[in-house]
Order: structure tokens, then sequence, then C-alpha cells
């Protein structure tokens, strides 16, 4: 604590200096400059810069995928993201509860030169966003100044959150932060941010309990003057012992950083996009614009970060609009500066970027998904190098891009889907697979599919599961009416292609339009009736079909007669109620079917199957299931 | 040449009386001036809320007029001036329809400011009934030591929204009796807010009305140029700075007048609309030149009205761009339900058909289509199925044609085959 603000001083010119000689020369970046960025930040997951020396002074990536922390905090990453701010949930990791900043950096002099050089400093870290640095710089002012509601919106991944804690860190401002995301109710949102204008620390010794207990808005705004008295008070303690620990202060810092009761404290509220869908969120995001009215306190600063603009809320009928300010995506030239800082071997990254970039910048422009998908691609790109290449020349170049091309659209498609996964050329089969299962489990929106490569499944699952998950894809995919002709006895199959010949061409034409138009609509909804229904006989089907393969997987230890193989599904069909039911269960609460209610007791309940054709096709190969014969369009 | 320091100076100064508080500089110099039309209903109200100290008549008001026309700012300087004209005659109790609405709530804060008020303990777990006791006993106190209680209730729409109306027929009710002293201001911006009472309360209610309406453009133009001036009063000091930055900025403001300005008004009347555009312009001036200047004003104008689906559309890779119009042909094409499937389904019949180098996979598409969903250009049509995979839920298309057209030729990557496939949606 004490050594703490001798850390955080940052001084602009030998921070430059030091970026400058990272960028010109492929040396490894000194270590101080790292821990001068990131303060608060020696407490995450430990990962470090992982970088090492081949022999030919070439410095290779090692397999970690995951970007160097430095990168990570300068450029991209919010910290929201990072692991930094747990203290909205309730420890504070920053050393000090309050984000008191420092005070010993350029922002001390209130004067224009160190305006500029906090701006210069400013875009150093955060390449092209100089414009939407000079605008917060003008509209906060000085520490004094008062401010209207500030409201920052822009797409994910441009800066915003990292960009407005900087700039309070960086200008020594007294300011709480609070993420909509990480405080998912209005109770946590309120009492993370009085704990800490009030300094206080969720710890063992208090319980992990908050300073305030704070219910609703009301109590907050009852609470909140004397949490800003005391946040400034605070502050200007903080500063006095700044001030004596260091001498040398210029007298003019010392005047203007002295906090007085009239400087301007600054309320952070991220992602608020996501109170839209609280309960009486509207309402509390139309109370919190206006909030400086309703506390009375005319030094609030509120600042309110979105990913969505104005439009996307209506609280115009709630409040006046705030002041928006827009962050726009990186165009390329910035994603290719972005993407080049604290590189170790710059001019190798720039050759490789100026191959792929365009490819990748075409159908993504999120800077950390390119960062993440363009890691192994650079691997790749590296493969030369260690057979003992050295930086390639012009035609050097041009002879990697051949040899990269094959691989740019692969990875294109490969990188950019895995999120929850570490993507990396030693990643086994099944590591990946099992890395898209937990994807599908964390965003259970999508389909489930597995990789493409992947010839079989990623996971097994029991016998009577995949019967299930077949019936339930083919009840999802063929309408009712059909059911009758595919499981008939017989001459259901004939029926329909007498019918077939009755009808005029166009007519047929007009009905495979209709079909696949509800095709693309997706699956559809079944009961359980139907399902189980059709899960009986498809058992019953295969169990009668041995030539259909079906030898192959009785080969198994279990298995080794004809008998016993009859007897094994006999068994399974007869125990419907309770077995195939627990394993319907299973299903619905991994994702792969869904079911219309959650209420167990529902008979109503519609089920309807989320896996996609690529999976129920490796499913159905697993089982020698022949899935084709069974559906209608394909 | 400028001194800086001056200019630091100045530029505080406005941004304070900018951005100030009503109710804290209403008094002082660095309030903004009032329009003539506000002034009128501060006088009609101070006449109004006199009659209550005075006379003892029982007054309820409704200040109505849209955001940002002066509700606020008129109440506070009416209140601040009856404190100093009538000290400890006044006891004012502020409610607000953001904090105060449930019924148990408001009761509270009323008991807790007559207690603040009077000098009295405030218990904190005094029940409703309790409380309402206490407001009545109050009431009636206060008449009998010719006190005045006036109730302040901003938003008052959204207290009538309150089932039942109960605080505001309590309040209204003891209006009625001669034994009270009081006075109920209603603030709010809905004009149809006394429509909303209830019959019981509104034949309590006095049916006191005062409009706030949008200012005639003059006067606005005349707002703005008093509100940029520096006090000449030597509040400020006395330099030549002040009469030449008085100089500068009114010849500024006779530049900007037509283009500028005149867009700031049409777009939203409201004082505080141009009170905005000034923050900004005042926000960008060069600590350096010390002046303002046309493109101060001109950059301000830009930045306040941004416009937020261009803004977006200008930004898109190409691949978002191409399922964007995909999705445009589709709705052209009077498809009733779309979802991503189809989407991909049409994007691939263009790829087939033109062979452009954008072609990308499944996977690409649905995660550049997950891109637009998080930048909401497209939503979901309904709320159901939330389980149900994203590929196949009905999504809707939240820009229209001339956005996209413009954002198409904003764009600079949009390739020419994008545009020519947009341009000619109803063939091929």
């Amino acid at each position: 604590m004490e050594g703490l603000p001798e850390q955080r001083v940052i001084c602009p010119e030998t921070r430059s200096a030091s970026h400058r000689a990272s960028s010109a020369s492929p040396k490894k970046v000194p270590d101080g400059f790292v821990s001068e960025v990131t303060p608060g930040q020696s407490r995450g997951s430990p990962c470090s810069p992982s970088t090492r020396r081949s022999p030919h002074g070439v410095v290779q990536p090692k397999t970690s995928p995951l970007p160097g922390r430095p990168l990570r905090r300068a450029l991209l990453a919010s910290p929201s993201r990072s692991g930094r701010n747990v203290s909205d949930g309730g420890v504070a990791i920053d050393s000090d509860a309050v984000n008191l900043g420092n005070n010993g950096g350029p922002q001390s002099k209130t004067s224009r030169s160190s305006r500029t050089s906090t701006l210069d400093y400013m875009s150093q870290i955060f390449p092209g966003r100089r414009n939407e640095i000079n605008q917060l710089l003008n509209l906060l002012g000085r520490p004094c100044d008062l401010i209207p509601p500030l409201f920052v919106y822009g797409p994910a991944a441009t800066g915003k959150t990292s960009i407005v804690r900087e700039t309070m860190r960086v200008l020594g401002r007294p300011h709480a932060y609070v993420s909509c995301r990480s405080s998912h109710t209005p109770r946590l949102m309120f009492e993370s941010m009085l704990n800490q204008l009030l300094g206080h620390v969720r710890s063992a010794s208090n319980n992990y309990g908050s300073a305030r207990k704070c219910e609703r808005l009301i109590d907050f705004t009852k609470h909140l003057p004397a949490a800003c008295a005391q946040a400034l008070s605070r502050k200007s303690s903080h500063d006095a012992r700044f001030r004596s620990a260091n001498k040398n202060a210029p007298k003019a810092a010392c005047r203007t950083s002295c906090a007085n009761v009239d400087d301007t404290v600054y309320l952070i509220f991220d992602n608020v996009e996501l109170s839209r869908g609280w309960t009486g969120g509207a309402l509390l995001l139309g109370a919190l614009f206006r909030l400086s009215e309703l506390t009375r306190l005319s030094n609030l600063g509120l600042i309110f970060i979105s990913s969505v603009g104005l439009d996307g809320y209506q609280a115009s009928s709630l409040s006046r609009e705030p002041l928006s300010m827009y962050f726009r995506d990186y165009n390329d030239s910035e994603l290719n500066q972005i993407l080049l800082l604290q590189r170790p071997n710059v001019d190798l990254y720039a050759s490789f970027l100026s191959a792929v970039l365009k490819t990748f910048s075409r159908a993504c422009r999120r800077v950390t998904e390119l960062s993440r998908s363009l890691e192994p691609l650079y691997e790749k790109y590296c493969e030369p190098m260690l057979r003992g290449a050295t930086t390639p020349d012009d035609n050097g170049k041009r002879q990697r891009y051949a040899m990269l091309q094959p691989y740019i659209r692969p990875a294109l498609s490969q990188t950019l889907i895995i999120n929850s996964s570490t993507p990396g050329p030693k990643r086994s089969k099944i590591d990946q697979s099992g890395g898209n299962l937990a994807r599908t489990k964390s965003t259970p929106r999508r389909t489930l599919s597995s990789g493409k490569d992947v010839q079989d499944m990623a996971f097994e699952m029991p016998q009577c599961s995949k019967y299930l998950l077949l019936a339930a894809y083919i009840a999802s995919r063929n309408a009712a009416t059909l059911d009758a002709a595919l499981f008939d006895a017989g001459d259901g199959a004939r029926g329909s292609s007498r019918k077939r010949r009755k009808n005029s061409s166009s007519a047929m034409e007009r009905k495979e339009a209709e079909a696949h138009e509800q095709q693309m609509k997706g699956p559809g909804s079944f009961p359980l009736e139907r399902l189980l229904a059709i899960f009986r006989c498809i058992v019953v089907e295969s169990d009668s079909a041995p030539s259909n393969g079906f030898g192959s997987f009785h080969s198994g230890p279990l298995f080794n007669g004809n008998l016993e193989e009859a007897e094994g599904d006999g068994h399974m069909t007869e125990e419907l109620s309770a077995d195939v039911l627990m394993q319907l269960s299973t299903l619905v609460s991994v994702n792969l079917l869904s079911k219309s209610s959650t209420n167990p007791l529902d008979g109503n309940a519609r089920y309807r199957c989320n896996v996609d054709g690529n999976l129920i096709q490796k499913v159905a190969r697993s089982v020698q299931f022949p899935l084709s014969k069974y559906l209608l369009h394909g | 040449m400028v001194s800086e320091e001056e200019v630091v100076e100045a530029v505080s100064f406005l941004r304070r009386r900018l951005c100030a508080a009503v109710w804290e500089t209403g008094v002082g110099a660095a309030g903004p001036p009032l329009l003539p039309d506000v002034e009128k209903n501060c006088r009609n109200l101070e006449a109004c809320l006199i009659g209550t100290i005075e006379n003892g008549s029982n007054n309820s008001v409704l200040l109505l007029g849209p955001r940002g026309s002066g509700k606020t700012l008129v109440t506070e300087r009416v209140l601040a001036h009856l404190q100093r004209t009538f000290p400890e005659r006044v006891s004012v109790v502020r409610l607000n329809g953001l904090l105060h609405a449930d019924d148990r709530c408001a009761l509270k804060a009323i008991a807790e400011q007559l207690c603040l008020d009077h000098h009295l303990v405030f218990s904190k777990t005094a029940a409703f009934d309790d409380n309402l006791h206490f407001l009545t006993i109050m009431l009636k106190e206060s008449a009998l030591s010719h006190k005045s209680v006036v109730f302040i209730l901003e938003e008052f729409d959204l207290f009538a929204q309150r089932p039942k109306q109960r605080l505001l027929y309590n309040l209204l009710d003891s209006m009625q009796s001669t034994l009270t002293q009081a006075a109920v201001v209603g603030l709010s911006c809905r004009l149809d807010a006394d429509e909303l009472l209830e019959k019981r309360v509104r034949s309590r209610f006095s049916n006191r009305k005062l409009l706030f309406l949008p200012p005639s453009s003059e006067d606005i133009c005349q707002l703005l140029h008093d509100v940029l001036m520096l006090p000449t009063d030597g509040s400020l000091g006395d330099s030549p700075f002040i009469s030449m930055w008085n100089e500068n900025t009114k010849k500024v403001l006779e530049a900007t007048m037509q283009d500028i300005i005149g867009q700031t008004v049409a777009l939203d009347p409201s004082p505080h609309h141009i009170f905005d555009l000034a923050l900004r312009a005042v926000c960008n001036l060069d600590q350096g030149r010390g002046l303002l200047t046309v493109a101060d004003f001109k950059a301000a104008n830009t930045l306040l009205h941004s416009q937020f689906k261009r803004e977006a559309l200008q930004n898109l890779s190409v691949l978002e761009l191409y399922l964007l119009v995909c999705m445009k042909r589709l709705e052209s094409k009077e498809q009733e339900v779309c979802n991503f499937t189809i989407v991909f389904e049409e994007y691939q019949h263009l790829q087939e058909t033109h062979k452009t180098s954008d072609h990308y996979s499944r996977e690409i598409a649905l995660r550049a289509f997950e891109h637009l969903m998080e930048r909401e250009l497209i939503i979901y049509a309904d709320f159901r199925g939330r389980n149900d995979a994203i590929e196949f839920r009905p999504v809707q298309l939240l820009i229209d044609n001339l956005e996209l057209q413009e954002g198409l030729s904003l764009n600079p990557q949009c390739p020419v085959i994008l545009r020519q496939w947009f341009e000619h949606m109803t063939f091929k």
C-alpha cells in the first residue's frame, strides 16, 4: 500500500521511449514496462508473455495461444473480462478499494502541455483511438468541472471500458466502476459502488459484507452523498501522503491535485445494455441518468458504457438524453497496428499480417477474435524459421504467402468459431471437440455440431440415448403425417408412390418447395408419445435387420451372439418407462433436446431436437443406422 | 495574447453554468437566464404559492412540458425565493416518481423530510399507518403555526400510474380541509398527466396547469447568446479578455446562426438541447487560442447529432454486409419468417451465381450473424423458444432500405457486386 503510488507513476516519456524500442527491434520487452502498465494486475491468473528465443535469434511464440498479458491488458481486453475487477463481485482486486488513481503523472498540471502529453500517452497505448481520447479529455475537463451524464457506446472490443478507466487512472480522478455484467442486480451494483467509494474491502474479517445495505435506488441515493464526500476526503489524504512521499513534486501540481469538496466524483456504469433485461430495468436506467438530480449532488460525473446506441433504449421517455460518445470500429491499418503491439518480432509479424489480415478482416473485425484466430496460423507461418530461414525478404514473403494460402480459409472457419477452447496445433481431435461441447454448453442457443474434420463422434453416450437422439431427429425433421408411411408395416411406401404418380409435376414442385421452406424454418416440435413410438419402431427395425451391419457393434464384449443381442434390445424396449425416460431427461438437460416447458409434470410438453446434420450422421454411423432411409429430405 | 489562466477560468465558468444543477445555482448569477414564457410561468407559480402561504388557500398546480423545458428550474427558483421572503413559514417536501412511486416509500420520505424540517426524531420502523397519521397531524400543527407545507411531486405521471393512486388521493384530500395549509406542485413531461387521474382524485385537484411550451427560435438564439456571454459585472475579474471573448462569441454565433443552430433548434427546441450544443462547443475549445470558433460549433453539431445506425453500418465487415443485404432481399420477397438458415441459403445462392471472393463457411457466417445481433441491427422476432438453436430462431431486421443503402455507399470496404445486388433487389 505504501509503495503503491510510486509504482503507479507513469512518465509518458519513458513509456513511449520503451515502446519505440520495442517496436523498432525484435528485442524482448523489458519487464519493468509490463509491471508499469498493469499495477493492479499482479493477482490475476499467472500468464506471462510466453516467448522463447530460437537459436537463430527469432522469437517464436510458445504453443500457448493466449496473447500475452500486456497485449490483452493494454489493447483489447476490457478489464472486466481480464479478471481485473472481480471487485464488483466482492473482493476488491485493486489494492486501493476506491480507485484513487495516481497523481504523479502528466495530469498534475492543468496546463495545456500536460493535457497534450496525457493525450499522447493515452493514444500510445490505445492506437487508433486518438479522437475518442481527445473527446473524452475535453469533456472531462478539470477535476472541479461539472459534467453532464456521458453515454459512451460502440461495438465490442473497441476499448470503451479500457480507455475510460485508464483515463480516470491517469488523471487521478476519484471514481467507482461497476459493470452490470458482474453486478447483475441493482442491489449488487449499488453496494459495490458504495464499497468502492467508501474504501470498504469485503474480506473474511467483515464476513464479506458490504459497507452499506442497499436494496433499492432510494437507499442508494440516501447513502451516496456521504460516500462521495468520503471518497473525496480519502482522495485528498491520499494526495497528501503522496506529496510527503514525493517532496520534489512541483508546486503547481500540489495546488491543483489537492482535492477539494467540489471536485467531481465519477460513477462508471459498464454494460448498461444488460440492465434492460432486468425487471424495472428501463426505469432504473432512466433514474440513473438523472442520478445527480435525484441525489441533489451536482458534482457527480456519470459515465455509462454500452455496446448499444441510445436508440436501443427507451430512456428518452424517462430523462433527457445524455451526451453520447461513439467508439467506432478499428479500420484495417488500426487493426494492423494493434495486433503488432507487444509482438516480439515486429517485422516478421507485420509481413505475416500483410498476408492474412485482409482476408480475415473481411469476415470479422473484432480485434479479440482476430488476435486469437491468427495465432495458429502464425505458428504455421513461422515453421520455415525453425528450419533455419531468417526474416524473409520480398521474394521470400511471396513464397511464404503462397505456402500459407491453402491454410487461410480453413483457419478462418476453424478458429473463428471456437471461443472457449484454446486453439493450437497440438490440440488433439478429442480436445477440440471437447472444446466444442463446452462451448455449446456455455451458449446453449446454437445447435450442437462437432468439428468438421472429426470423423467419429467426439463423445460417447449410451446406446439407448443414441437411438433416442435419432428418433428425435427423425421426429423433428419429418412431418407427423409421414410417420405412418415410414413405419407402418410394408405398404406405406407403396401408397405414397402411388400418390406421387397422380400429382402433376408442378404441384410436386410446389410441394417440394414448401417442404424445403418448412425445413429451413428449423426443426419441428413433437410430443413425447410420437418420439417414443418412433424410438420403438427404429429399435425394433434395426433389431430385425442384421444385414445393416448390426453385427459389427454386437461383436463387442457384451454382445456375443444373436440371441443375447435380441434380448438386449428387447430389454431396452420393454423397460421404456424407466430407463428411456431417464435418458430422455439427460438429453434434455445437456440441451441436445429442448423441451417447451420446464414443468416436469406437464404432459403436453413438446420436444425439439437441437442436433445438426453433421453430428446426427456421426451418431447414426456409430450405431450403423441407415438414417437417410427415414428422412424425407436428406 | 490571451493568458491561459483566464481561458481556463472562463471555460470552467461556462461549463458550470451550462450543466449547472438547477437547485444550487438557481439564485446565483451563474444560473442560466429564463425565457420570457418560462418567466411568466415562474410568476404564476409564485403567486399561487404565495396565496397558500399568506391566505391559507390550498392550491394544487401541475407544471407540464417536454423534457428540458425548465420545469424544475422554475420550481426551484420559486422555492428559493419563497424561502428567502418567508423564512420559517415554508417547509418543502420533495418527492420523485422515480424514487417514491411506491406509496409506502413515499409516505416514509414525507415523514422523514418533515421530521428533518421540524427537528423531530424520525423512526425508520414506523408503519404506513403511523406515517399517514403523522402526516395529518403535522399538517394540522403546521397550519396552526401558520406554516405551509409545499409538496413537490416530480414525475407526477409515475405517481398517477400507481394502482388506486393512494398517495395522490391522500395528499389532495388533505388539501380540502380548512385545517391544513399546504400546496401540491406536480411536474410532468406528459401533457396528459391530469387525464391519468382517477375521478375521485381529479375532483380534488384544482385543475391549475402551467404549460411550458417550446420557445420560438428567436428566443432560443437569444438564450444561447446570453448563456455564452461572460458576465461583465466583475465576478470574473475585469480583464480585457472578457470583452474580447464576448465580441468574438457574438461574431461566431452570427456566423453559425443559420445552419448549425437552426438545425439544432429545428430538431428539438428545448433549451437543454441548445445548452448541450453549447457545452460541446465549449469543451471543444482550443485552450491555446482561447476563443470559440465556428469549427468548434461544427464539431459539436456532428457529435451531438450522431446517427447510431449509420455509424454501425459504416464499420461492418464485408460478410456482415452481405448478410444484411440478404435479409433485406428476403424481406422484399415478402417472406414472412426469416432465420439464419434462410439467410445463409440466400447468401450461398448469391455466392454460387456470382462467384465472389467472399465465400465463407456456415460457421463464420453464423459468427457474423451473432455480431449483427450484438449490435442490435437485427433482433429476435419473438421471445418464445429461448432454448432453441440460434440458426432457426426467427429474426427481424431493424434497418430500413435507405439506411442500408447509405451504409453500403459509405462503407469503404463494400464490394461493387454487393451494391449492384442490393440495387436490383427485385430482380434475379
